[in-house]
């Protein structure tokens, strides 16, 4: 088993009852995929609405970071390890 | 015979406290469609009625608020007015864009611009109720809150919706940063407006209009409303700002290291988590609230229950006041940031001029710049959110070290020393944004004509160039690639675009907070809301050659009380050194590539890369009288 640190910003942190930060313990070996689907499992179909469109692709208010890197759908198969930090995020804002 | 006016009112309200008289003029239409209204008309009118080298606080300095020729209207997001005057705290031009209610009421009592001048031999407020203009006794309400100024307004005209765009004791107290509060909470702010309104024995102008607003072609009028009003309910981000407003930016600034700390000395919170609009959202926030015809409603009333700050409530804070009184001053107490900017609220006050202000004493102090002495026996630690309170109201009184600091920090850096600490441009406190990793915005914010500001150019298209980059691509041909905040290349073109657009967008009354303008607001819903409203069928290229008149105008201004190149240059702090800690560590102004932005930004404004002045040729072009020229 490995922990992942998971921090939830904007929308996603509504998403998710307002947890800022998680963690969450998972399969040795587990992708990004997994940590979404169990994301999803804990925080309900409303999150998914949030973080996926109806093709399973990222929306452009979607962001995840893995480690600080922006990562897209397609790295969803990239494996985690113990203690990384995955974010979930919309993009920035600008105003006063 | 007069003209038939529709979108605009067709009349300015000329006020001379001195002489005590009110007179209605007929808006020229020069002016209407050289400079649209509001923001664009200021201008001008404060232009030609500014002498050279005036004091910003001399009673024959004028005092212009305007609403735009959308102003009132049921264009969405129709909330706004701006304030114009020179600013006591720059010396320079100076405006403030305002929303909330009061802009569309001076619209229906049948208003565009009022321009007032003049002393009161004795604190008066103005009394606008349709045609009927009163100039009325105000020494009662002189040393009151704006709060309590503009309860008690409203129960002596008997009209609970009366609007009231008031000053409290800063405004009275010429605060240098002192701000034009109306509903409470919404601001005028940066500048300083409330000094000028107070230096004229002005306490407030209250306004009620019953005569609506006339739109030239209703039924395509309706069409274009719809069509903006989907465009915004549209899209991408519309969730994230009806949700948060702008208060979603601390977490998403602290996670990207742009979150200026301890007066940008670092660009990261370790309080950051604690300030949060996700916490602010989940435990203080009591309902959202939105200005005139708003479908985005960003704003949010917050109250605080226990502890020592039970009893806050109000509308805000934005992002920039909890930046101002959280990170800036290194204070991870939320509820004290709450307070702070209720006090600011009611006391009149800027919250990032004041909150620049007194991080920047909080260094000086930590540097061994300033004594306990000079600080009046006390101490000012950063996090001391209790020590920074007391210091908002010594600066709104003018009491002990307050009334240095009342005339803003470069003002006391004078006396004081720590001028190099100061992170200002032209005079102005810097806004909650480490440009050192955005490099258009580095270039906007140094080159504003009203100083360190984030919101004259606002270049939405910088920080979400994914989300955009089709509009970019379409409205400035530019292609945008991933992390192109961090490029310099194509930035002098996309700035002047955005200020241009902002220009044109502060002039038509809509807000850009949220980014509404620009980002689903695009261009064309400008022009066919200003064709159907006014009947004036203006090209988008019209409507940006009047936005870069406008640019060029405010430009005019500062060049005649002596702005040129050397001060478009970012605080010194910013340019020499790189950020020192966070995710953005080591991104820096590489001060070669800036002064390329610039000369390149000069070129395409047509302005003398030496100086900085805009070329003759190009004010020809524009209609402006030439550099020099006196009124």
């Amino acid at each position: 088993m490995i922990k992942v640190t998971v921090k939830f910003y904007s929308i996603f942190c509504v998403a998710a009852g307002f947890c800022r930060e998680d963690e969450i313990e998972m399969e040795s070996g587990g992708d990004l995929k997994i940590l979404v689907d169990l994301m999803v499992l804990k925080y309900g179909e409303n999150f998914r609405w949030k973080l996926l469109d109806g093709s399973g692709n990222l929306p452009i208010t979607a962001w995840i970071l893995v480690n600080g890197e922006r990562v897209d759908a397609s790295c969803f198969g990239r494996r985690l390890k113990e203690g990384d930090e995955v974010i979930f995020t919309t993009p920035l804002l600008v105003g006063g | 015979m007069s003209k038939r006016w529709f979108g605009w009112a067709g009349t300015m309200l000329e006020v001379d406290l001195s002489a005590k008289t009110a007179v209605k003029k007929e808006l020229p239409e020069e002016l209407a469609y050289g400079y649209l209204g509001q923001a664009g008309v200021n201008a001008r009118l404060l232009y030609d009625r500014t002498a050279r080298g005036m004091r910003p606080l001399d009673p024959a300095a004028p005092l212009i608020f305007g609403v735009g020729p959308l102003g009132g209207t049921m264009a969405p997001c129709s909330g706004r007015f701006t304030v114009t005057f020179k600013s006591p705290l720059t010396g320079i031009f100076g405006d403030s864009n305002c929303g909330g209610h009061w802009g569309p009421e001076l619209k229906m009592a049948g208003y565009d611009h009022i321009i007032i001048t003049g002393r009161a031999d004795h604190p008066v407020y103005l009394w606008i109720n349709d045609d009927r203009v009163e100039i009325r006794d105000a020494r009662h309400l002189w040393g009151k809150n704006t709060w309590e100024t503009d309860t008690a307004i409203k129960q002596e005209v008997a009209d609970s919706t009366a609007q009231v765009a008031c000053i409290g004791p800063a405004g009275e107290n010429l605060v240098h940063y002192a701000a034009i509060i109306c509903n409470l909470a919404r601001a005028a702010a940066r500048c300083g407006p409330g000094a000028v309104m107070g230096s004229k024995n002005l306490k407030a102008v209250a306004v009620r209009g019953n005569r609506g607003v006339e739109v030239a072609r209703p039924g395509e009028f309706l069409e274009a409303v719809e069509m903006a009003v989907s465009a915004i309910r549209d899209d991408p981000l519309y969730e994230v700002a009806s949700t948060f407003g702008t208060t979603a930016i601390t977490g998403l600034a602290q996670m990207l290291g742009f979150l200026p700390t301890r007066n940008f000395q670092q660009s990261t919170f370790e309080g950051a988590e604690k300030l949060r609009g996700e916490v602010m959202l989940e435990k203080y926030v009591t309902r959202h609230k939105g200005c005139f015809n708003c479908p985005v409603s960003c704003s949010r009333y917050c109250r605080v229950n226990e502890g020592p700050y039970a009893g806050t409530r109000g509308e805000g804070p934005e992002y920039e006041s909890t930046s101002a009184f959280g990170s800036k001053c290194g204070n991870d107490n939320l509820e004290a940031v709450l307070h702070a900017n209720m006090i600011c609220n009611q006391l009149g006050l800027d919250t990032i001029s004041t909150g620049n202000t007194i991080a920047w004493v909080m260094e000086c102090f930590e540097k061994k710049i300033l004594t306990p002495e000079q600080l009046d026996g006390g101490q000012l630690q950063w996090g001391d959110h209790q020590a920074m309170i007391n210091l908002i109201r010594k600066i709104a009184f003018r009491e002990g070290v307050g009334g240095l600091l009342a005339d803003g920090a470069l003002a006391a850096s004078r006396k004081f020393g720590g001028a190099g600490l100061v992170v200002q441009s032209k005079g102005m406190d810097y806004p909650a944004v480490d440009v050192r990793g955005t490099k258009g915005m580095a270039l906007s914010f140094a080159v504003s004509p009203r100083g360190g500001d984030h919101l004259k150019g606002l270049p939405l298209y910088e920080v979400a160039p994914d989300i955009y980059a089709r509009d970019i691509r379409e409205q400035t041909g530019i292609e945008v690639t991933p992390g192109y905040w961090l490029q310099y290349e194509t930035k002098a073109r996309l700035m002047c675009w955005h200020e241009n657009w902002h220009c044109v967008v502060d002039s038509l009354g809509i807000c850009k907070l949220e980014g509404i303008a620009l980002k689903p607001l695009l261009p064309d819903h400008f022009r066919r809301l200003l064709a159907a409203a006014t009947g004036w069928e203006a090209s988008a290229a019209d409507l940006e050659q009047i936005g870069e008149r406008i640019w060029n105008l405010e430009r005019l201004f500062g060049v005649r009380e002596g702005i040129r190149r050397e001060d478009d240059l970012p605080p010194l702090r910013l340019l020499n050194e790189p950020i020192a800690d966070g995710p953005a560590r080591g991104h820096g102004l590489d001060r070669e590539k800036y002064i390329r932005m610039l000369n390149e930004y000069y070129q395409i404004r047509g302005w003398d890369r030496e100086t900085g002045i805009p070329a003759e040729a190009k004010l020809k072009e524009l209609g402006l009288p030439a550099a020099g020229e006196e009124k």
